[in-house]
């Protein structure tokens, strides 16, 4: 089963992509800034991790780094209110942009062409 | 060029101001000059005239026995060509026809007349006297004060003196003596056409030379009406090149891109704003649409139909607060004649504060303290919005501080000025956030639970409403250790 880590400050927002993305089939784990995150990288193994990009303490582009300096087996989908242009500007070379106001159908399509059709153990 | 244009109006008063000093200055000199001429002239007939009356003293004194009158000897002065023979002549008579072709007597007119101004005898060239005396011009005469006239006879300009003088001790008689004006008015005539043609070449020269300089002079006004042209709100990073330029114009070359920079600062600042704005109500907005959709995705139970429609009236709630604080700065900015001041007792006003705090922290188990001074403090204040910008620092010393914590209200009277300070045992703020504390939308932590999430203009609405009370606000803090927040108001 694919593990996907949610990092968002706001709560809800965190529980909305964990419920819909445990529907889909995959793992969740939803840490509410950066230096969770961290914690939860170094102790298990991440294969996506949806970053927004405003967050206090750590914005999510230093996290980015972080991830691509010592867990670069996992891919990034920036998730953020900004537009994907804005986003790839703060954040260039993540695997997708997903503006948080869109469907989030194109999220799931989204997550699902990233770590390769017909992965997710399971779902509908 | 256009005849309302700067550079014109330049020209103009630059030519104006330059010939009326040269036609002021040329008319002194000419008659400073015709002064000069006319008085030198003048002074030369008046020698002349004593030169003839001491001659006719000299006859009169050697012929006095020969039976020789005034009239004889006066016409052996004035026509001396009747001695035909030079032989014949005495001492006397060549020193006077000396005299004579010295002073250049032979080509003058010389008259001679009674005090009544009737003609006696005058020289060859003479057909009357050279000017006729009116009664008051003998007056003068006969006080010894000689008269000059410029007069025109036989169609020639001459000037002309008459001076009283008398012979054997009392018999008085007048000499008029005249002289051409011709080599005068020539050199008048000369010096006149000289300052006629002279002036306006000058004023030509001036006028080009003038409107040389403006051009040069308003050069930058043209390079400044270039680039204002080129500016738009897409490209802010046209400014005008200061070399080469003239102090003033380096002044206003300066303050226009110091206008532009601020221009641009403004549309930077614009943008971010709105961008945060847009990130402030896209968030909630997200929530209602994921919830929502998640919602709809199966049959649910009412108790999450329920949640999500709390979830979406909360969510709601919080777009229209930061809506609500939006409108708020802009009136706190934009419009001060909204505001209703009134006077009122600061300390009394500060009990009254605390006493609603002290509600608020005891769910979070914080307690409040206030140290008040004995004497009221009168204030000119906006009452509901003072008591915001004191609920905007009490509330947020409430979310940054743990359970057990502690909140401080203290005033002080200074020298015109209150000063109120709120602080806590909080969690603190990072040395490096401090400055950005007061700006638009900026958030520590949006995770506090028991106060509901920030908009993120508190502070600076406090800020604002200090502002238009005159006032400031001022931020303290170590991190783990609290904050303090200091508002100072002036007093009446």
């Amino acid at each position: 089963m694919k593990r996907i880590l949610v990092v968002d400050d706001e709560e809800r927002i965190r529980y909305i992509y964990a419920r819909l993305l445990k529907d889909e089939g995959y793992d969740v784990v939803a840490t509410k800034d950066a230096n969770y995150a961290n914690e939860v990288l170094k102790r298990e193994n991440i294969d996506l991790i949806l970053l927004d990009i405003k967050m206090p303490l750590v914005e999510g582009d230093i996290l980015y780094e972080v991830v691509q300096l010592f867990h670069k087996e996992a891919k990034v989908i920036v998730t953020s209110v900004y537009h994907p242009q804005d986003q790839k500007r703060i954040i260039p070379g993540a695997a997708d942009y997903y503006d948080k106001s869109q469907d989030l159908e194109i999220l799931i399509s989204k997550v699902k062409k990233v770590l390769g059709n017909g992965m997710a153990g399971g779902g509908e | 060029m256009k005849f309302n244009s700067i550079r014109f109006k330049i020209s103009v008063l630059y030519v104006a101001i330059l010939g009326i000093i040269l036609i002021i200055y040329s008319s002194f000199l000419y008659l400073s000059l015709h002064y000069t001429l006319y008085d030198e002239l003048d002074g030369e007939l008046d020698k002349k005239a004593q030169e003839i009356a001491r001659a006719i003293d000299s006859y009169v004194e050697k012929y006095a026995g020969e039976q020789q009158d005034f009239i004889s000897c006066a016409r052996q002065v004035i026509n001396t060509e009747e001695f035909p023979d030079p032989d014949e002549i005495d001492q006397l008579q060549r020193q006077w026809l000396q005299k004579v072709d010295n002073l250049g007597l032979k080509d003058d007119y010389i008259a001679f007349l009674d005090v009544k101004g009737k003609p006696l005898i005058k020289s060859a060239n003479l057909q009357k006297e050279l000017f006729s005396f009116a009664p008051k011009d003998i007056n003068k005469l006969l006080n010894g004060e000689p008269i000059s006239k410029s007069i025109k006879f036989e169609k020639r300009n001459i000037r002309a003196i008459s001076t009283l003088f008398s012979y054997d001790g009392n018999e008085k008689y007048i000499i008029q003596v005249g002289a051409s004006l011709k080599p005068v008015i020539h050199l008048l005539q000369v010096r006149l056409m000289h300052i006629l043609v002279s002036i306006p070449v000058i004023l030509l020269i001036a006028a080009l030379f003038g409107r040389l300089f403006a051009v040069r002079i308003l050069r930058p006004v043209v390079e400044i009406t270039r680039t204002a042209s080129k500016i738009t709100h897409e490209d802010l990073t046209a400014r005008v090149k200061a070399e080469h330029v003239d102090e003033e114009m380096k002044y206003l070359v300066g303050a226009f891109n110091d206008m532009i920079s601020r221009l641009q600062q403004s549309f930077s600042y614009i943008a971010e704003f709105s961008s945060h704005v847009a990130h402030e109500l896209k968030t909630p907005l997200a929530i209602i649409k994921g919830e929502s959709d998640i919602a709809l995705r199966k049959e649910r139970d009412a108790q999450e139909y329920k949640r999500v429609i709390k979830v979406t009236l909360e969510e709601t709630e919080r777009m229209l607060k930061v809506i609500e604080g939006l409108l708020l700065l802009t009136k706190l900015d934009y419009r001060p004649e909204s505001f209703n001041f009134e006077q009122f007792d600061l300390v009394e006003f500060l009990k009254e504060i605390y006493e609603q705090s002290r509600v608020l922290a005891t769910q979070k188990e914080i307690t409040v303290n206030i140290k008040l001074p004995a004497s009221g403090i009168v204030i000119n204040a906006d009452r509901l919005h003072l008591r915001r910008l004191f609920f905007n620092l009490i509330s947020n010393s409430i979310k940054f501080t743990n359970s057990g914590g502690r909140i401080d209200i203290a005033v002080m009277q200074t020298d015109k000025k209150a000063v109120i300070t709120v602080s806590d045992t909080g969690i603190g703020i990072a040395g490096e956030d401090l400055p950005k504390i007061f700006d638009r939308f900026f958030h520590v932590d949006r995770t506090g639970k028991i106060i509901e999430p920030g908009t993120g203009l508190g502070l600076s609405i406090a800020k604002s409403i200090a502002a238009i009370h005159g006032g400031a606000i001022d931020a303290k803090s170590k991190p783990r250790e609290g904050s303090a927040f200091t508002v100072t108001l002036p007093i009446l």
